[in-house]
């Protein structure tokens, strides 16, 4: 004989399910049989919602699918429709799979560039470009080595700037190289996949995103700047050790 | 997948490899956190 406890656990469950066990306890307790019209009212209330469109969202005037369109509810559910149901929701978990995948890299790139010129914009990186004194050796490998990351020197393209920066969640070097372009912010990025390189121009910054084996390198400059072949001849300077 | 999808709880617990059990405490849970805002009084009955 099913307890209260268990009939409680099965109405606040699933509130539309019948069983013969939950019945005959129903038949025998007013309050559980209160607490189960309580319940589906509750249920309801819940399923009204959903077919709402959440707010801000003007929707057509009828929608057909998304959160809201009208619902379908299974009255009487066969087998073969709940595995119709089950490759149904394979199906779309499958597609969203598909389109994160495809649509990932140009995303990361998106979203990656605009971290950066965020980085950039905010505390001490913005006086950083205007550095001259070149960062002594041992302060630079310790930055460096923090991240997995080594460059060959090159007396041409100085390092004038070096700081491990905390960005997505990980410590970065945040480095500045004067250069014959000016002077370029450099970021190896050990662990950012991308698919091709990037530009981008957001913020009052100009910069090109390099895929690298183990990362990526990026590169950018106030104002807007080709960076495109100067960004290739540092990112083939730089090593990244994931 | 129970109210926009209208699958059983037996169903829930199929396709998502857990027990019945299981699936019947977290719909309750998500019904009682939901009944408790909808209704604060409610929590005391």
């Amino acid at each position: 004989m099913m307890i209260c406890e268990q009939a409680r656990l099965q109405i606040g469950a699933a509130p539309d399910e019948d069983s013969t066990e939950l019945d005959a306890h129903l038949t025998a307790c007013a309050e559980c049989r209160e607490f189960r019209i309580e319940s589906r009212t509750l249920n309801e209330r819940i399923r009204r919602a959903m077919q709402l469109p959440p707010p801000g969202v003007r929707l057509a005037a009828t929608p057909q699918v998304g959160i809201g369109a009208p619902m379908a509810v299974r009255p009487q559910a066969s087998k073969a429709s709940g595995t119709r149901r089950g490759w149904a929701l394979a199906a779309s978990v499958l597609l969203a799979a598909l389109a994160v995948l495809l649509l990932w890299p140009a995303q990361s790139g998106t979203a990656l560039a605009s971290d950066l010129v965020q980085h950039l914009s905010e505390g001490h990186a913005g006086s950083s470009w205007d550095n001259t004194e070149v960062v002594p050796e041992g302060v630079l490998d310790e930055v460096l080595r923090a991240s997995g990351v080594a460059i060959q020197a090159d007396a041409a393209s100085p390092i004038v700037y070096a700081h491990s920066c905390e960005l997505r969640g990980r410590f970065v070097p945040h480095l500045v190289m004067r250069t014959s372009v000016g002077p370029l912010t450099v970021v190896p990025l050990v662990g950012e996949a991308l698919a091709t390189a990037e530009r981008f121009s957001e913020g009052g910054f100009s910069g090109v995103l390099v895929p690298q084996p183990g990362g990526a390198v990026a590169v950018l400059a106030r104002g807007d700047a080709d960076l495109q072949a100067v960004a290739r001849a540092i990112g083939a300077r730089i090593q990244l050790r994931p | 997948m129970q109210v926009l999808g209208g699958f059983t709880t037996n169903e829930i617990a199929t396709e998502l490899g857990l027990t019945q059990a299981a699936v019947l405490t977290r719909l309750f849970r998500a019904r009682d956190q939901l009944r408790a805002v909808l209704d604060p009084r409610a929590g005391d009955r």
